[in-house]
């Protein structure tokens, strides 16, 4: 069993007991064609029942394909791996502000008083 | 070959022409055949004038030394942010979205005195290999009506070698670039990643995606890449320094530099056996011109694709989650806020672009990132190696730009499989990091081929260098036939 070893799956499984883990869903290592529903549902796609069948068989035959990468041997790196290099990006600690804050504000579909404005969250 | 917009500057200059003129044959040129085509999405003719006469009041008030690029015309492919133009990524998910800033790249453009058509068509989220994706209905080749432009840049290929632009930028994730160029018989060049900045840019995959140029000439290219290329405050991943001009490098020719032809690029399953020896031809003019080819062997070359389509999927499933309805574009009503992120997504999207999202969301979700996701990033690593250690022996490399010349629209849309392997020659350059230009180099059955000059991390010089020698000797010899 692999889990949360990095802070990016932390973070993609900490919001709460709602959207389960795909593997308590299925199991590790279970056939990645029946997984659609359920990774659809951590990506908060609605499905039609077509796509769904649809979207499961191409997912089988493309998890299948990109398996290849299993037979290379490479030596495990950092999760921070990068073709270009690392180096530490800083602007000046101070306060600045953004004169395109209300422009982008505009861009919502829906806004009250300079704040987006969504329905309840349950 | 002469540079198309080193023509038009010249005339520009000499009150031969005005940029004013110039956008009316642009726009002219679009009514005539883009009702066809279909490789613009928006035409923004008012914004375009107003550029145009301010190119004019400039070249009119002799201002000494403007821009080569100065009252232009260009196309934008619309996966790269104008302000007040709409910018669509080929979504209905952006539906209503007008971002209120210029990506650094328009930036640079209009800081040349460049004049910005309109915005062209592409893959939804420039996820694709023939502008099928597009939820606004396909592009068509100039060459044959019936056939792709290739994609995801397919708009901006196509408007290219259509002349309905002298240039137009695109974007290249996996291929995205250099396949349409391919197949649109144009130059285009996928920058070394990090030259260009990706601020502006709509994000697909944040490690592999670079801007770079679609035009009719390699000194063209040379000329957009030099406007657009360099380091930005806006992007931490810009390389830092100054950008080494690569001008010189257009006229110092092939002599002496050893040019390695890897074999997996050519044994590929899939491609055209007439393609290979269409490449090989151009390797032939090469070493007639004073090259030194070598064989070279890079083994991973195969699994490329499938490392590409894990960790460029993953990057996707996080990048595209910012389309919820909530600050920007398509929104669709909901009870709660999460019926509206899931009815938001499942409308928007397309086929895809679902596809992909899935397949990103599962190869970093818990349980499958260790041996999906961490996997192909190391095996990234190792194929980033394997082209450092090839560049030990030789200067460039050169390859085919596709394994096949434009397919039929529709031919590959039901089978994802079968549309991703067009790009199993492109990929590897955006897996590594590596430059790479492709130029026309002859056809099979009318139409064109690409012929691929990959460099070093940095060396877009080489490219250049390579790509004009090329090109010269070729016009001298066979002309270039038009669509």
């Amino acid at each position: 069993m692999v889990t949360q070893k990095t802070g990016h799956s932390r973070a993609l499984w900490s919001r709460g007991p709602r959207y389960a883990k795909v593997e308590d869903v299925m199991g590790a290592g279970s056939q990645p064609r029946s997984l659609v529903p359920q990774i659809a549902d951590l990506a908060r796609l609605a499905l039609t029942d077509d796509e769904e069948k649809r979207l499961s068989l191409e997912f089988q035959r493309i998890v299948e394909y990109v398996d290849q990468v299993q037979k290379v041997q490479a030596p495990a790196e950092p999760l921070t791996a990068t073709i270009s290099g690392v180096r530490q990006v800083l602007r000046d600690d101070a306060v600045t502000s953004s004169p395109l804050a209300d422009a982008l504000l505009h861009c919502s579909p829906e806004t009250e008083q300079r704040h987006v404005r969504v329905p309840p969250v349950l | 070959m002469p540079s198309v917009i080193r023509d038009l500057h010249e005339r520009l200059l000499r009150r031969e022409t005005t940029a004013e003129g110039l956008l009316d044959q642009s726009l002219a040129a679009i009514r005539d055949k883009d009702e066809t085509l279909h490789s613009f999405l928006h035409v923004a003719e008012d914004t375009a004038r107003a550029a145009a006469r301010r190119a004019d009041e400039e070249f009119q008030a002799g201002r000494e030394e403007l821009p080569l690029l100065a009252g232009i015309p260009c196309a934008i492919k619309d996966m790269i942010c104008v302000a007040g133009l709409p910018a669509t990524a080929g979504s209905r998910v952006l539906d209503g979205f007008v971002p209120p800033y210029d990506a650094t790249v328009i930036e640079r453009l209009k800081d040349h005195d460049a004049v910005i058509v309109g915005k062209t068509n592409l893959d939804e989220f420039a996820m694709g290999s023939s502008t099928e994706h597009s939820a606004f209905g396909p592009t068509r080749n100039p060459y044959d009506e019936a056939l792709v432009p290739g994609g995801s840049s397919g708009g901006s290929a196509a408007a290219v070698a259509a002349n309905l632009v002298p240039y137009a930028l695109g974007t290249d994730t996996g291929g995205s670039i250099r396949q349409p160029a391919s197949f649109c018989g144009v130059v285009g060049l996928k920058p070394t990643y990090g030259r260009v900045s990706r601020y502006g840019m709509i994000a697909f995959a944040s490690s592999f995606d670079q801007a770079g140029p679609l035009t009719r000439t390699v000194e063209d290219a040379a000329i957009v890449y030099e406007a657009i290329a360099g380091e930005d405050p806006r992007d931490g991943t810009t390389l830092p320094g100054s950008v080494p001009s690569v001008r010189a490098a257009l006229e110092a020719g092939v002599q002496g530099l050893r040019l390695g032809v890897p074999e997996e690029y050519f044994a590929e399953e899939g491609v055209d056996p007439n393609v290979a020896r269409t490449v090989r031809h151009a390797l032939g003019v090469l070493a007639g011109l004073g090259a030194e080819v070598r064989e070279v062997s890079l083994p991973l070359t195969g699994v490329a694709l499938a490392v590409y389509y894990i960790l460029a999927t993953a990057e996707a499933s996080t990048n595209l989650a910012r389309y919820d309805g909530v600050r920007f574009g398509r929104r669709v009503p909901g009870r709660t806020l999460d019926d509206v992120y899931r009815r938001t997504r499942g409308t928007g999207f397309g086929a895809e672009v679902k596809r992909r999202i899935l397949l990103g969301t599962f190869a970093l979700s818990a349980g499958y990132a260790d041996q999906y996701y961490r996997k192909a990033a190391a095996v990234r690593q190792a194929i980033a190696r394997e082209y450092a250690q090839a560049f030990e022996t030789v200067d460039i490399l050169l390859s085919p730009a596709t394994p096949e010349v434009a397919f039929r629209i529709g031919e590959k849309l039901q089978d994802p499989l079968r549309m991703y392997a067009s790009d199993i020659l492109s990929v590897p350059m955006n897996v590594a990091g590596a430059p790479a230009l492709v130029v026309p180099c002859g056809s099979v059955d009318g139409l064109p081929v690409g012929l691929q000059i990959i460099a070093p991390l940095g060396r877009e010089d080489l490219l250049f260098r390579v790509g004009a020698a090329y090109e010269r000797r070729r016009s001298e010899t066979e002309g270039k036939k038009d669509p």
